[in-house]
């Protein structure tokens, strides 16, 4: 039984398994960064490709969990008109649903707005 | 008085002669100032059959080239033409043609008493490498027997010893205030134009006691105010011929106005055609005329001038080195 | 003059860019917190390939919290010797950390761009340096790379925080057309955008420019997928508005074929462009001619070998000079209309009056008489006959005419 684990690129997660010799392993990959008392951190789809192939030998596969920016619901990929040039590596992207809103740039800025205002205070 | 000069009716519609050409004295007796050259060459010329190669050296206009041609009369007659052979360092590509021309020239040539040589004027020879003056010198022996030499230059300091220990030497000096003028006034009897004083001094003082570029001046002077020229026609055609057009740049530069100093400089080159050494040639006497001419602005044209030999486009090379003075100057205020 | 849009549309704050949202936070933050005393990292790094936002990111910050930037790139300060010459004074104590412009008191913000253009290994010194004047922790600074792993500046590495920047997304590309399409009023094709967002690979810059292309009526198909040969003018428009070496080098080696032309088209640009200073088009003018000489030699000699140097020199020319705000405006290169219509005409012409009237009975060489007779005379030619000379002489910029 395969265990699916959503992850975010650059955000550090911690992996539910003993890993043992596995960690030198998997922080020898280029793309994979291990910050202590946070996580792994993944940087991209080639370096999540090549920690699943470890992974996968103890019943684990992640997979990018790309939420759309503007609502925070999946972005759903495998249904985009553009998955066939898209890495699937970025931090975020819009949802189908958003992206079919007249309003989608004007809610985009504001939802970006709202985000950098926090960080400011 | 006859009228010797230079026709040239199918281009120049208003006046055919140019009135250097036209003016250019024939005898020795007709010549402007240089009375130690004058009277040395008489004393050559008494004994013909033993005339050395000569050496003219000297500032441009004042009298050289008139005086060679004034020899190979005073040796032909009329007939002049056919036994002179007149050359351009800078115009003859390399030393194999300036060769070949001599030899043509001389080779099939026997001396009588009546013509005992032919004559070659080599103008410009400073302009040569000083192999292309070995190579002369021994041009000069070979052909000893049946031709003399002119050699015409502005710096003596630029003759292989050599060539000036064959030659004798002749120094020309820059024509003097008063007898200039005389000449110009001269001109404008026989042409009949009636052109102030002041107008002859300004004339005078524009081209340093180069009499060649006077009286072009005087001419192009009298064909722009159509009869009665004034100073300000002088300062005028002064800006717009070549060292007038150098110094426009120059200021340009000083001011600033980099892109217009650039500009200016490429009209000329489009129009002249000269090559950037010689572009570069003329800012530097330009600089050292008006004292600009220091460690730093020397150092980038002597950059610039040995750059100009292995760059592609002597158009980039120009322009950065403009750019080079314009900062200069700025530097010094 | 036609404005190219990636200038146009350059967002000046971190808002008006779209994509790596959350880098930009991270980003923001870090700063808020360094303003706060909380300087956890002597500096930030960031990463990612051309065009997606981080030239842009760091001035934009700038420009919301008044900072001003002090920009370094490899380029012109590779030695430590270098930098310490531009910012080492900066981070002395006791000394001005801000900076006064616009009656506004602004602080500094050191940004190395492109530091990976620094080989740790040759340019002795001029990394350590950068790490020396970070970890003093006075001033703020930040690098920037364009591959998403340094490893070869592993010191680097280690104590700046890095940010990693991405590509953007399809969908991020269209939210940014969008933006310009409603902006300029365009009305074009979803099947365009669409090859637009295919074919830009998640470069912001390179779908705004193959945007106006598209709009100018360039088939996009043509210009996208292949780098090779590009048309001139599109090439032009490529380079002069990307501020990356790496993307410059890519457009330079797919492009070969081009490069001389292109090197003189830039001569032309720094040379007439109204928004580089004087120091800096000395300063670039002498890098040209420089190169001109590697040119020259090569052609001159048959060298070719001497066509590596220039590959490896015109990125970084290029990209200085677009740095100092060198622009293409779209049109002819003046060199070549200098070079080879005005002067040729002209020289034939002048030749040909020597040649035919003058020579023999003008007792002056050819030299002479293009200095010291024909501006005197160029009055009396005949328009029909010497068109190209009159017409020069005419302008007024040598000869006399009446």
């Amino acid at each position: 039984m395969v265990q699916y684990m959503k992850i975010r690129y650059g955000v550090p997660f911690q992996i539910p398994r003993r890993l043992g010799d596995r960690f030198k392993e998997i922080v020898g990959i280029k793309g994979v960064r291990y910050v202590r008392q946070q996580g792994f951190v993944v940087s991209d789809k080639s370096a999540l490709d090549a920690m699943n192939r470890i992974l996968i030998k103890m019943g684990l596969i992640l997979v990018p969990d790309i939420r759309c920016f503007i609502c925070g619901m999946d972005v759903e990929c495998d249904e985009c008109s553009y998955k066939d040039v898209c890495k699937r590596d970025a931090g975020s992207c819009i949802c189908s649903t958003c992206m079919s809103r007249e309003d989608v740039v004007k809610r985009y800025y504001d939802t970006q707005r709202t985000m950098l205002d926090q960080a400011l205070h | 008085m006859l009228i010797y000069g230079v026709f040239i009716k199918m281009s120049f519609s208003r006046i055919d002669t140019l009135w250097v050409e036209k003016y250019r004295p024939k005898t020795l007796e007709e010549v402007v100032d240089q009375e130690e050259v004058v009277a040395s060459l008489k004393n050559i010329m008494n004994n013909i059959q033993e005339m050395p190669h000569l050496l003219f050296a000297g500032p441009p206009g004042t009298g050289k080239t008139t005086l060679a041609l004034v020899i190979a009369r005073m040796l032909y007659g009329d007939k002049w033409r056919e036994y002179t052979l007149e050359l351009n360092a800078s115009d003859e590509r390399g030393i194999n043609v300036i060769r070949e021309k001599v030899k043509v020239f001389s080779q099939y040539f026997t001396p009588t008493k009546e013509v005992p040589f032919k004559l070659v004027i080599l103008d410009e020879a400073d302009m040569m490498t000083s192999e292309a003056q070995t190579a002369l010198r021994r041009i000069m022996e070979i052909y000893s027997r049946t031709t003399r030499f002119i050699l015409i230059c502005n710096y003596l300091t630029r003759i292989i010893s050599p060539i000036q220990s064959r030659c004798a030497t002749f120094k020309f000096k820059r024509i003097p205030r008063e007898l200039a003028i005389k000449y110009l006034k001269s001109i404008c009897e026989n042409e009949k134009v009636d052109c102030a004083d002041d107008v002859l001094e300004r004339i005078y003082e524009v081209s340093a006691g180069d009499l060649r570029r006077a009286i072009n001046l005087l001419q192009s002077v009298v064909n722009v105010s159509g009869g009665k020229p004034k100073v300000r026609d002088v300062d005028e055609i002064v800006g717009k011929v070549t060292p007038g057009v150098i110094a426009g740049i120059i200021e340009r530069l000083r001011l600033g106005e980099f892109k217009e100093a650039v500009d200016k400089l490429f009209e000329f080159k489009a129009v002249s055609g000269v090559d950037g050494q010689e572009v570069i040639k003329l800012i530097l006497n330009e600089l050292m005329m008006k004292n600009l001419l220091n460690p730093k602005t020397a150092e980038i044209l002597a950059k610039y001038d040995f750059r100009m030999t292995e760059g592609a486009y002597e158009e980039v090379q120009l322009t950065a080195m403009l750019a080079e003075l314009a900062g200069a100057f700025k530097g010094t205020g | 003059m036609k404005m190219l849009w990636t200038e146009k549309y350059r967002p000046r704050v971190l808002n008006e860019i779209v994509g790596n949202e959350e880098a930009k936070r991270e980003l923001l933050k870090w700063i808020v917190d360094w303003q706060r005393g909380i300087r956890d990292n002597p500096g930030v790094l960031l990463t990612g390939p051309p065009g997606i936002g981080k030239t842009t990111a760091v001035y934009a910050l700038a420009n919301e919290l008044s900072f001003h930037v002090v920009e370094l790139n490899a380029s012109d300060y590779r030695t430590a010797q270098s930098i310490y010459a531009k910012v080492g004074h900066l981070t002395q104590s006791n000394t001005l950390d801000s900076f006064t412009s616009g009656g506004v008191r602004r602080n500094i913000l050191i940004f190395f761009d492109e530091i990976d253009g620094i080989d740790p290994k040759a340019d002795t010194g001029g990394l350590k340096a950068v790490l020396d004047i970070a970890s003093k922790k006075e001033v703020p600074i930040i690098a920037a790379a364009n591959v998403p792993d340094p490893s070869s500046h592993k010191e680097l590495l280690k104590s700046f925080k890095v940010i990693e920047f991405k590509p953007l997304t399809p969908r991020q590309i269209s939210i940014l057309l969008r933006r310009i399409i409603a902006s300029e009023g365009l009305s074009i094709s979803d099947e365009i955008i669409d090859k637009i967002i295919r074919s830009s690979r998640g470069d912001a810059r390179l779908a705004v420019n193959l945007l106006q292309e598209a709009a100018a009526g360039v088939d996009i198909e043509f210009v996208s997928t292949p780098m090779e040969n590009l048309p001139f003018d599109i090439l032009m428009k490529r380079l002069s508005s990307s501020l990356s070496i790496t993307e410059i080098r890519n457009l330079l080696n797919s492009n070969s074929s081009q490069i001389e032309d292109v090197f003189y088209a830039y001569f032309d640009m720094i040379l007439r462009s109204g928004s580089i200073s004087l120091e800096e088009k000395i300063r670039l003018l002498g890098e040209w001619s420089k190169l001109d000489i590697l040119f020259g030699r090569m052609n001159k000699k048959r060298y070719f070998s001497l066509f590596r140097y220039i590959n490896m020199l015109l990125p970084w020319l290029i990209y200085s000079a677009n740095r100092a705000g060198a622009i293409y405006d779209g049109r002819i290169p003046q060199y070549r209309l200098r070079l080879f219509i005005l002067n040729r005409g002209a020289r034939e012409e002048l030749n040909n009056l020597y040649n035919t009237y003058l020579k023999g009975r003008l007792h002056c060489s050819y030299r002479k008489f293009v200095l010291e007779v024909f501006p005197y005379v160029c009055g009396y030619l005949k328009e029909d006959e010497y068109p190209s000379l009159t017409k020069l002489c005419k302008k007024g910029g040598y000869g006399v005419t009446w």
